[in-house]
């Protein structure tokens, strides 16, 4: 059982770091971005994406 | 323990802009989700994905699918979003702390100001990826 919880670390890890690694080579769209900046952005987004999902459902 | 983790800590955590907390935070969720096991819904997902390239997103999809599933939204009761509506969240923060509270989860992991700031009486804590990774060293003593 703690083989397979390793195991399973080990692939999530991996993961995360070529994600990180991926978004690290392209054009960033946070650039210049505060985190506070970011979060706002982030509230943005899924107020949009809200308005989206009741339009769909009228 | 079970945590939701929110949109934002997971940009943060990927490293968009420096957070050494959201990233710490998510590569301690990545090295333990069997103790702390995280929840997401298809919104969360959504929202993640906006921000992601193609191929970023698959690559998300595949870390989201060895640490944990994917809720569909239909699943959260309508009453619980509709509650928190009326605590005073707006409808799409609604549906997390709805989601939150229908999983039993202990904690909702969030940047978001407006969550922190109406965190009282609450069935579940309102922490940020900072104040969680205190939370998890506290509770490993």
């Amino acid at each position: 059982m703690k083989k397979i919880k390793n195991k399973k670390a080990k692939e999530a890890m991996k993961l995360l770091k070529e994600l990180r690694q991926s978004i690290a080579k392209k054009p960033n769209p946070f650039t210049g971005m505060t985190k506070e900046q970011v979060i706002k952005h982030m509230r943005k987004i899924r107020e949009k994406l809200w308005e989206e999902k009741l339009a769909t459902r009228h | 323990m079970q945590l939701v983790i929110d949109a934002n800590v997971y940009i943060l955590g990927f490293g968009f802009v420096n957070d050494p907390d959201c990233e710490e935070f998510l590569s301690i969720i990545a090295k333990e989700s069997s103790l702390y096991i995280p929840r997401i819904f298809r919104s969360i997902v959504r929202e993640v994905s906006h921000n992601l390239f193609p191929e970023d997103f698959q690559k998300f999809i595949k870390f989201i699918n060895t640490v944990t599933k994917i809720d569909e939204d239909f699943l959260i009761p309508f009453e619980l979003g509709a509650k928190y509506e009326a605590k005073g969240l707006k409808p799409a923060d609604a549906l997390i702390a709805a989601y939150t509270e229908w999983v039993g989860a202990d904690v909702l992991v969030t940047e978001n100001r407006h969550f922190l700031s109406r965190h009282r009486n609450l069935p579940f804590k309102v922490l940020t990826a900072k104040d969680c990774l205190k939370f998890i060293k506290l509770s490993k003593k």
